[in-house]
Formats: structure tokens, sequence, C-alpha cells
């Protein structure tokens, strides 16, 4: 069970991590593996959160963003994964493919975001010299409110849908479905993945 | 150099990539991280406005290696305000060294030291065995993943590129080359392997309680291998494994109700 406040509180702290992604710093706060315990704390698991961070830390290790090449978005991923594995009382199978095809969506709307930016920036080639400076200071100000609040709308419409969801598909026997010892198999994916990584490039 | 002004562009400098777009790209973020620089130089002149609207051109390179370029953009400036050098170098040295860079940065950074730290952090996880997160410090482990990745990789790159950018100019990147970069993936690379090997060894160990556990969790280590190996020359995402895994292990736990 997650509140409508923890929802709401998700949707703000997540979105600020999202800014770390590519407007400010890239320090690294957008990855799963700290995503992941910090969300975990604010749904009142931190351990769920640890474990998805490092399930998917892994396997996301090797999508890198090159040149105009825009993974998926991880912190999506794994935000939307940790929530549904909460909402649907520990259903890994179900929270990880949510998550990741949310991930995938989000990073529609980036690449949308990014699109719209090419208009943004001819504000300045109109620009008298005078507020040419403004214009670039605003415009900085500009991408990092809109990364924010499209981070917010995102998850705000994105989390009642997850609730409805997972409360419909509980009663259609998803737990059926195996969880717990599934739980200790999935490192190897990431790890398999990233050794073939490291040997072949 | 001027200490304020040499923070104040090494602080706008996490800002690069504010306003990332398709059409110039970093074009944005690198007037904004220069404009004091520029301000130093030429005053708030007709000179000013006219740099601020030359360099608002197409840029693009690694984020974090970008200081170098930034600081070698700095150094030509100032020979420009001398008339040492003409604005057509300038914008034709920012075009020639932002891919070498980038591609310098994306080698280094994204595909090796990101990487080498994030299997640092989940091996430190993963080897508290396989009811890590229950046992493991947490916020030790994520606190030293942010410590060990930004302090020892990420700012002194930003930092030093920045000084070193601007002190040696464009002899900046011959020191670069000089530097046996390649070396140093090499061995971060072949140290990243050794970890992995060595959490997935100890790991299985805390699996021993169910055989078949061990059994299915080095297989799909070799099956993530293989797969990994095949997608590699058809340019497909590493998604696309892990979801085909978890799809078949999820299959294989119902059918033997393990």
């Amino acid at each position: 069970m997650i509140t409508e406040i923890q929802f709401l509180l998700i949707s703000l702290i997540a979105s600020v991590l999202h800014l770390d992604t590519l407007v400010f710093g890239q320090f690294m706060f957008h990855r799963p593996i700290i995503v992941g315990p910090l969300i975990g704390i604010l749904i009142g698991t931190p351990q769920y959160g640890v474990l998805m961070g490092c399930i998917l830390e892994l396997v996301y290790l090797s999508l890198i963003p090159v040149g105009i090449k825009v993974p998926p978005d991880v912190t999506a991923t794994t935000v939307c994964s940790l929530v549904s594995y909460k909402l649907s009382n520990g259903n890994l199978f179900f929270s990880l493919i949510l998550g990741i095809l949310l991930g995938i969506l989000y990073r529609y709307i980036d690449l949308l975001t990014r699109t719209l930016n090419s208009m943004v920036i001819n504000w300045v080639d109109n620009a008298k010299d005078e507020v040419v400076t403004t214009r670039i200071n605003l415009l900085v100000v500009y991408g990092i409110v809109s990364t924010y609040f499209r981070s917010v709308l995102f998850y705000l419409l994105v989390f009642p849908l997850l609730n409805f969801f997972m409360k419909n598909i509980d009663k259609i026997e998803l737990k059926m479905l195996p969880s717990s010892e599934l739980i200790y198999i999935l490192p190897a994916i990431g790890i398999g993945i990233s050794i073939s990584y490291f040997v072949e490039k | 150099m001027n200490i304020p002004v040499f923070f104040s562009i090494f602080i706008r400098s996490l800002f690069l990539q504010s306003v990332w777009n398709y059409e110039r790209m970093q074009n944005v973020g690198f007037v904004f991280v220069i404009i004091p620089w520029l301000k130093k130089i030429y005053g708030v002149t007709q000179k000013f406005y006219e740099r601020v609207k030359t360099h608002y051109g197409f840029f693009n390179t690694h984020p974090y290696f970008a200081n170098i370029l930034i600081g070698i953009t700095m150094r030509l400036e100032e020979q420009y305000a001398k008339n040492e050098i003409s604005s057509e170098e300038i914008v034709k040295t920012k075009t020639i060294l932002a891919g070498p860079i980038a591609a310098i940065g994306d080698r280094l950074i994204w595909s090796t030291w990101r990487m080498f730290c994030g299997i640092v952090v989940v091996g430190y996880f993963l080897i508290h065995g396989k009811n890590f997160y229950n046992e493991a410090n947490i916020s030790g482990g994520v606190i030293g993943y942010l410590l060990l990745y930004n302090f020892i990789g990420h700012l002194p790159i930003r930092f030093f590129g920045l000084y070193l950018g601007y002190e040696y100019s464009k002899e900046v990147i011959e020191k670069l080359a000089k530097f046996a970069l390649q070396k140093i993936v090499d061995v971060i690379k072949t140290a990243g392997v050794v970890i992995l090997l060595f959490i997935a060894f100890f790991y299985s160990l805390s699996l021993l309680d169910n055989v078949l556990l061990v059994v299915l969790f080095w297989s799909n280590i070799i099956v993530s291998i293989i797969l990994h190996s095949i997608i590699l020359h058809k340019k497909l995402s590493e998604i696309y494994i892990f979801v085909l895994l978890l799809c078949i292990n999820t299959l294989l736990f119902f059918i033997f109700r393990l």
C-alpha cells in the first residue's frame, strides 16, 4: 500500500534525480543503485530498493548515451519497477516488465523535449544585443524547470494507472507467478552482460 | 587566471547540457559557461555580444571532458582579443577537437569508469549473499559509490580539464595522447571482469542450500554472455536479453514450482 502523499513525494523527489541525467551535473544520482534505495526509503522498504537497484544497475550498466543516441530512461524504470513491486506485494516479474516499458515511454518524452528545445533556442538568435545574456540565462532556467515538471507530470499520470492496474491484476491470481526464489537468480543476467561487454569491447 | 571567474566557469559547466537540442546540441550550455570569461576580456561591449553570438553555433562533446575544450577556448579568446588569431580559428579548433575529446570521454567514462564504479558497489551488496538486501549497509554502499565515482573520476576531470585546457591550450591534446589512456581503460576493464567473477562465485556460494538455484544462476550468466555476444553485432539493446531471460526464468520457476 502506498498513500497519495507518498506518491506525491516520490514524484517530487524522483524528478530532482531526473535532472542529474542530463541537465545538471551527471553526478550519477540518477542511477538505479542510488534511486532504488532512496525511493525504497520513501515507500518504507529500503531493502526492496537495494534489490531492484542492484538488478537494474547491472542490466543498464552498458547502455551509454553516445552522441544523439538516448538509451531508455533508467531512473523512470527503477522508480516504476519499485512502485509496482510494492503495489503488487512483491511480484518481481510484472514490476520489472512494467518498469522497463515505462522507462522506454519516458525516453520518447525525453526525445520530444529535445526536439522542442531546437525551436526554443532560436529565441536568442532573434534577440537584441542587450537582452542576449538574459535570454541565455532564462533558457538554462527553462531547461531545468521544464525537465523537472515534465518528470513530475509523468509520475503523477503514471502512478494512478499503476495503482489501478496492480489492484485489478491481483484479482486474477497474480500470486500464481513465482517471486521469492527468482530474486536470487536475476543478478546473474546483469553479471553475464557486463562480463561480455568488458571482454568484447 | 582570475580565481573567482575560474570557479564561476567551473560551476556553470555543470549546466552544459541544460538545453540539449538536436539542432545545435550543447550550444546554449557552452555560451552560458563561457559568458563570465568573455565579460572579463571584453567587458559589456559590442565585441562581447559579437563573441557570444559566434559561440552560439553547434557544439557537442563529452560533458566532463568539455571543460578541456572550454579551457582551450578561453586561452584562444585571449589571443583573439590581442589580434593574434582569427575568429575562424577558434571556431575551427572547437569543431576539430570536439569529436576526439568526446570519443575519449565516452570510452574512458561512460563505458569504463561508470561501469567499474557500478560493479564495485553492486559487488559490495551482492557479496553479502542471497539476502544482501537485508544484510548490507545500504547508506555505506550508496555514499561510497558517489564518493568513488565523483571524487576520483568525475570532478577532477572537470576541474583539471578546465585548468589544463587553459594552461596548455591545444597542446593538452598531445599530452592526453601520451597519457596511455588505452592502458588505463584496459586495466580497469580487466579489474572489472575479475570483480564480476569474484562476485558471481561468492554470491553463488550463498545459494548452495538449493543446488538447482546454483545451476540456474551460472546457466543465466553463460546464456547472457552468449546472447550478448550475438546481439552486439546486431546493435540490439541489452534490455532484450534481460526481458527474454526474465520470461524464461519465470516460466521455469512456474513449471517446476521452485
